[in-house]
C-alpha cells in the first residue's frame, strides 16, 4: 500500500468512494424495486376488499347509500337470521357432495388412467373437455339437456321410466342437479390432478408391498394413499375453497331457487346486495364465507406441509 | 422394477402379472374408461352435434340427429350472410348476432389485457419474492394466493360502487383492471415456485461473470423459468376467458363477455336451441385447442405450481 | 491487472455462528495462493466474500487501493469457478464459456478467437455444441474452469475443482493445473482445497484455514516442515502426524524426553532448543516418515521404543504399520519390500532432526528446526 497519497488525492478518492457507495447502496435493493408493482396492484386490490369489509360493518343500501358505522349490529342480525343458517347449511352440503364425488370419482378414474390401454390413451387428452367450459356455459348446456319436457337427458331417462325427473325445477332435486353439474366440470380438474400425482410416485413400495402378499384394497390404503397425500390435499384445499364460494354454476342453473333450495353463500351475497338492495348485509354473508374459506385452507394448508414432510 | 429376486414359483408368477397387463384388466379398463367417456364427453358431443341442426330438427320427436347438417346457426351467430325476413323475431336474433360478436371480441381483449398486465407486473415480482425471503415478502405472496381463494363477489360489490365513483364503471380498463385480479394469483404463485427451483448459484455465476442483475434477469432467470411461464399464462388466459362474475357485475351491455352474452341468450320461450349451441362452441373452441395444444402446462397451471415435473 | 489482493481483518457472522474470525491475507498478482482447511473450515466463505457473493460483518477487502466492501460481484472483475461447476443448463458449452466475454459486449471474432483457445487449452473442442447435462464430471469441471479463465481477471477465484472427481481424472487435471499456472501469470489466484496433496504440489503459498481462523500463512515448504501449530501439522500430513506427551527429565546429567514407556535421550539442536526453551513438559511431533525402524534389537536399545507391530497395511502404496506399546499407538510408514509380521517386535526411534516439538498449548516451539535447518516465523 503507498504511503505517499497527497492529503487532497485522499479526500477526492473518499469521496468518490462514498459517492459509489450512495449509487451502489440503492443497487442493493434490486429485489424490493422488482416487487414494487407487484405492491402496487396489491394494495390497488386490498382497498375494494378492505372497503368491502368497512361496508359489511355499516346501513349501506344501494337506494340509502350513507355509511354510517353501525358496529356488528348486521352480523348479529346475520347470526340470527334463519336465511343465514339456512345458507351456511346449503353451503356446507353442496361442499360436501360436490367434493366427497369428485374426489373419489376422480381417484378412480385416474387409476383407469394409469393403466397403459387404447381407451387410456385418448381419455388422458379428452378428459379435460367438460373443465375447457366455462363453468357458467357448461350449466347452461347441461340445463338444456336436464329441461324435464324437451331435454334430451330425460328424453332417454324416458326408457328407464323417469321421463318427468324435475331436476332444477323441484327444490328436492335442486340440490342434486347443481352437484352434478360441479362434479361434471369439476371431476377432470381432479383427475389430472391426481394422475399426475400418481404418476409421481415411486413404484418400488408398490411392487415390493404386492412381493410381500398385500391385496389391491391394502397396497391403495397402505402404500398407494399415504404418498400421495400431498397431491390429494392439493386437490381437495381447491375444490373445497371454490366449492364454498361458489357462484357461476348455481346463478345459471337456479338462481339460488327453487325458492330458497341452493341459496349457497355467494347467491346469498348478492341477492342481499342487488336485490334486496342491502349491500351491507351481503358483504356480511360474503365475508362470514371468506373467513370460513381462510380458516379452512389454514387447515389444510397445514396438512399438506406435514404430509410433503413426511415423505420427505 | 422388480428388486427382489424371487425363488418361489408362486410369488414370481405375482409379479410377471403386475409387470405384463393381462387382457382381462385391460379390457375393464376400456370399458370403464368408455363409460366414463360417455358420461363426460356427451354433454360436449351434444353441444357440437346441436350447434350443426336447425331448430325442426332439434325439436322433431324423435330428435332429427343424423340427416343433415346445417352451418346456419353459425352463420347467424357470425352475422355472416344472414336473410332474415321482417319477422320481429328475426331482427331481434340478428341484435343478439352482433351482440355476440362484440361479447367475443370483449372476452379476447379483456383476457389478453388481463394477462399481459398480471405477466409485467407479476413476472418481476414473483423473482422478487423467490429470490429475497423475508416475513414482509412472504406475508405478500400470501395476499397474492389469497385473492384466488376470495369469494369473487366480495371484491366486485365494493369495486362496483367504487367504479361508478371514480367513472371507471363501463369502461375496458376497469373490467381488464378488475379481471386482473384473477389472472395475477396464478402469474406469481406459479412463476415464483418454477424459479425456486433456479439455483441461486447459477446467478451467482452469472454475477462472477460479469452480467449485471438486468442480464441475469432476461438472460438466465427467464429461460429457466420458461414452463412456469407458459404455464401460469396459459392457466390464467383461461381463468379470465371462462369467467362470468366480474363480466355480470361491472360490465355495461357494450362490455359484457361472452360468457355473459349467452346467459343473455338463455330465454327459455323464445330460444333456438342450434343457435346458442353455436355460440356456446364458438366461445369454447379457443379454450378446448388451448387444452390440447398445451396439455403439458395444464396440471402445473391448474394447481398453482404445487404439482410440477 | 497487478493489483494485489487483501483481506485486513474480515469477520463474517451468520445469526450467532462465526464463520470467518479476524481472516488477513494477501495475495500478489501471478501468485497461486491455496487456502487449505478441513470442511467447515470457512474456506469457501473467504472466497464468496472476495467474490462479493457476501459482504463481511467487519473488516476491509481491498484490491490494490480500492476498498471493495461495496462494490457488487460484477463489478469486481474477479472471476470463480464454483464447485458445483454451475454451468448454465440451457446453454451450450460454448455459450457458457462465451458468457464472461458477452457481458463485456466482446465482437464475434474475438469471442470465437478466445473459445478456440480455451478449448483446445482444456480439451474441450468436441464437445463445444454439447449441453451440460451431456457432460460427465470432468468435462463440466473443465468448462467451468474455462468460463472462467477466458478473460483475464484481477482475481481468479477457484473453489474445489477437483473434488468431486474420480481419482484418475483429479490426477490428470491437477497437471493440468501446473499447465495453467504459466497462464495465468497476470492476476492473482485463490485455489481453494481440503486435500493437503494439491496443496503442497501447487502452491507459491498456502493458509491454513480452520475453524474460521487462519492458523498459518507461508509457503508449502513453512507449513509442512515448520506447522505454527499441532492443528496444522496434523492437517498437513498423512497418514497423520503422531503426537507424543514427553515430560522433560535430567538423567545423568542429559537431557531425556519420558514418553511414557521408556525414557530417550536427547543431543544435538533439540536438545539445544529444549533447553532455551525451559520447557518441562512437550508435545513431540514425529511425522509416520520420520522414524528409525528396526524389526531387531538395536545395539543402542536404550534409545529406541520397543513395541508390537499391531497392524500392518498398505495404504497409497506406502506401508504403514500401526505399532503398539501398552496403551499408545504410533503408525510408521516403511517400504513395501518386506511384509512385516504382525506381533512380531519392532524398534522406532525419532528421527530427531526431523522432529517437531509443541508446548502444552499446542503451539510449535519456534527454535526447534526443520530438514532446512531454518525457523519459521508463522504470518505476518
Amino acid at each position: 500500500m503507498t504511503p505517499q497519497l497527497h492529503l487532497d488525492t485522499l479526500q477526492a478518492l473518499e469521496e468518490g468512494e462514498r459517492k459509489q457507495q450512495l449509487q451502489i447502496r440503492r443497487q442493493r435493493r434490486p429485489y424490493t424495486l422488482i416487487v414494487l408493482p407487484g405492491i402496487v396492484l396489491t394494495i390497488l386490490f386490498l382497498i375494494p376488499f378492505l372497503w368491502g369489509i368497512y361496508l359489511s360493518l355499516t346501513g349501506y343500501r344501494l337506494n340509502l347509500p350513507r355509511q354510517v358505522f353501525n358496529w356488528g349490529a348486521n352480523y348479529r342480525i346475520l347470526f340470527t337470521s334463519w336465511y343465514f343458517w339456512q345458507s351456511t347449511f346449503i353451503t356446507f352440503v353442496y361442499t360436501a357432495g360436490a367434493v366427497a364425488i369428485e374426489m373419489v370419482l376422480g381417484y378412480y378414474i385416474a387409476t383407469l388412467l394409469d393403466h397403459e390401454t387404447v381407451m387410456s390413451r385418448i381419455m388422458r387428452r379428452l378428459i379435460v373437455l367438460p373443465f375447457m367450459v366455462a363453468p357458467i356455459i357448461g350449466t347452461l348446456l347441461l340445463k338444456l339437456m336436464l329441461n324435464n319436457r324437451f331435454g334430451v337427458v330425460n328424453y332417454l331417462l324416458g326408457f328407464a321410466g323417469l321421463r318427468n325427473f324435475p331436476w332444477a325445477a323441484s327444490s328436492n332435486t335442486a340440490m342434486l342437479t347443481v352437484v352434478l353439474v360441479d362434479v361434471w366440470i369439476f371431476t377432470p380438474f381432479v383427475v389430472l390432478i391426481l394422475f399426475a400425482g400418481k404418476r409421481g410416485i415411486a413404484k418400488d413400495p408398490i411392487a415390493a408391498a404386492s412381493v410381500d402378499g398385500a391385496g389391491t384394497i391394502a397396497v391403495t390404503r397402505k402404500v398407494i394413499l399415504p404418498m400421495m397425500m400431498p397431491t390429494v390435499l392439493i386437490a381437495l384445499i381447491f375444490r373445497v375453497i371454490d366449492s364454498i364460494i361458489a357462484f357461476d354454476i348455481v346463478w345459471g342453473m337456479t338462481g339460488g331457487g327453487p325458492g330458497n333450495a341452493t341459496t349457497v353463500y355467494s347467491i346469498t351475497g348478492y341477492v342481499r346486495a342487488f336485490l334486496s338492495l342491502d349491500v351491507a348485509k351481503g358483504t356480511a354473508v360474503l365475508v362470514v364465507a371468506w373467513l370460513i374459506v381462510f380458516l379452512v385452507s389454514q387447515q389444510l394448508v397445514k396438512q399438506w406441509n406435514r404430509a410433503r414432510k413426511r415423505l420427505a | 422394477m422388480a428388486t427382489t429376486p424371487a425363488n418361489d414359483s408362486a410369488v414370481r408368477q405375482r409379479i410377471l402379472a403386475t409387470e405384463r397387463e393381462p387382457l382381462r384388466v385391460r379390457a375393464y379398463v376400456n370399458v370403464a374408461l368408455g363409460v366414463v367417456g360417455v358420461a363426460f364427453l356427451f354433454p360436449i358431443a351434444w353441444m357440437v352435434v346441436l350447434s350443426f341442426k336447425s331448430q325442426a330438427q332439434i325439436t322433431s320427436m324423435p330428435p332429427d340427429l343424423f340427416s343433415s347438417f346445417t352451418l346456419e346457426n353459425y352463420r347467424s351467430v357470425l352475422n355472416i350472410g344472414v336473410s332474415y325476413s321482417s319477422v320481429s323475431k328475426a331482427s331481434l336474433m340478428e341484435i343478439k348476432s352482433t351482440e355476440f360478436l362484440q361479447g367475443m371480441l370483449n372476452t379476447t381483449v379483456v383476457s389478453f389485457f388481463s394477462v399481459a398486465i398480471s405477466a409485467l407486473v407479476g413476472i418481476p415480482a414473483a423473482y422478487g419474492l423467490s429470490r429475497y425471503k423475508n416475513a414482509l415478502k412472504d406475508q405478500l405472496a400470501f395476499t397474492f394466493l389469497s385473492f384466488r381463494f376470495v369469494p369473487q363477489l366480495l371484491v366486485i360489490i365494493p369495486l362496483y360502487l367504487i367504479y361508478q365513483k371514480i367513472g371507471l364503471y363501463g369502461t375496458y380498463f376497469g373490467v381488464i383492471w378488475a379481471s386482473s385480479l384473477v389472472s395475477i394469483p396464478f402469474v406469481v404463485w406459479i412463476t415464483r415456485s418454477y424459479m425456486d427451483d433456479i439455483p441461486l448459484e447459477i446467478e451467482e455465476a452469472a454475477l462472477m461473470d460479469g452480467h449485471t442483475r438486468r442480464d441475469v434477469f432476461f438472460r438466465i432467470i427467464l429461460p429457466l423459468a420458461k414452463p412456469g411461464i407458459a404455464a401460469s399464462i396459459i392457466i390464467s388466459f383461461i381463468a379470465v376467458w371462462n369467467n362470468f362474475t366480474f363480466g355480470f357485475v361491472l360490465a355495461t351491455t357494450r362490455l359484457q363477455p361472452v360468457t355473459v352474452k349467452i346467459l343473455s341468450f338463455y330465454d327459455i320461450t323464445d330460444m333456438n336451441y342450434g343457435r346458442i349451441a353455436a355460440a356456446m362452441m364458438l366461445a369454447t373452441l379457443p379454450m378446448i385447442l388451448v387444452s390440447q395444444v398445451a396439455a403439458k402446462y395444464l396440471v402445473s397451471g391448474m394447481s398453482m405450481g404445487a404439482v410440477r415435473k | 491487472m497487478s493489483t494485489t489482493i487483501a483481506l485486513s481483518h474480515i469477520w463474517k457472522r451468520f445469526g450467532s455462528k462465526v464463520a470467518l474470525a479476524d481472516v488477513s491475507f494477501e495475495v500478489q498478482p501471478g501468485e497461486f495462493f491455496v487456502l487449505i482447511g478441513p470442511s467447515g473450515a470457512g474456506k469457501t466463505t473467504t472466497l464468496r466474500v472476495l467474490a462479493g457473493l457476501e459482504s463481511p460483518s467487519s473488516g476491509v477487502v481491498r484490491f490494490g487501493e480500492r476498498v471493495m466492501n461495496d462494490v457488487p460481484p460484477q463489478a469486481r472483475n474477479a472471476r470463480m469457478a464454483f464447485e458445483n461447476y454451475s454451468l448454465y443448463p440451457h446453454l451450450s458449452v460454448r455459450e457458457n464459456l462465451a458468457s464472461p466475454l458477452r457481458a463485456q459486449k466482446a465482437n464475434k471474432r474475438e469471442v470465437a478467437e478466445r473459445i478456440d483457445r480455451i478449448a483446445t487449452m482444456l480439451g474441450l473442442e468436441t464437445l463445444l455444441d454439447r449441453a451440460p447435462r451431456e457432460l460427465s464430471g470432468g468435462q463440466r469441471q473443465r468448462v467451468s474452469l474455462g468460463r472462467a479463465l477466458i478473460v483475464e481477471s484481477n482475481l481468479l477465484l477457484l473453489d474445489e475443482p477437483l473434488a468431486h472427481l474420480d481419482a484418475r481424472i483429479r490426477h490428470e487435471l491437477r497437471a493440468k493445473f501446473h499447465d495453467i499456472k504459466s497462464f495465468l501469470s497476470r492476476g492473482a489466484v485463490i485455489y481453494v482445497t481440503h486435500d493437503y496433496l494439491e496443496a503442497l504440489s501447487l502452491a507459491d503459498r498456502i493458509g491454513v484455514l480452520v475453524a474460521g481462523s487462519l492458523q498459518q500463512i507461508g509457503t508449502p515448504e513453512d507449513v509442512y516442515y515448520r506447522p505454527s501449530n499441532i492443528t496444522v501439522a496434523r492437517l498437513v500430513g498423512q497418514p497423520a502426524i503422531n503426537l507424543l506427551r514427553a515430560r522433560i527429565v535430567t538423567e545423568n546429567g542429559a537431557l531425556c524426553a519420558d514418553v511414557g514407556p521408556v525414557r530417550l535421550p536427547l543431543s544435538g539442536e533439540i536438545a539445544q532448543a529444549l533447553e532455551a526453551a525451559k520447557a518441562q513438559t512437550v508435545i513431540l511431533g514425529i511425522r509416520p516418515q520420520f522414524w528409525n525402524l528396526s524389526h531387531s534389537r538395536p545395539a543402542d536399545a536404550e534409545r529406541w521404543v520397543e513395541a508390537k507391530i499391531g497392524l500392518y497395511e498398505i495404504r497409497n502404496y506406502k506401508g504403514v504399520i500401526r505399532a503398539d506399546r501398552d496403551n499408545s499407538s504410533w503408525l510408521a510408514l516403511t517400504d513395501t519390500y518386506r511384509d512385516p509380521v504382525e506381533g512380531s517386535p519392532i524398534w522406532l526411534q525419532p528421527q530427531w532432526d526431523r522432529t517437531l516439538l509443541f508446548d502444552e498449548g499446542g503451539m510449535r516451539i519456534s527454535a526447534s528446526t526443520g530438514a532446512l535447518g531454518r525457523t519459521a516465523l508463522g504470518h505476518s
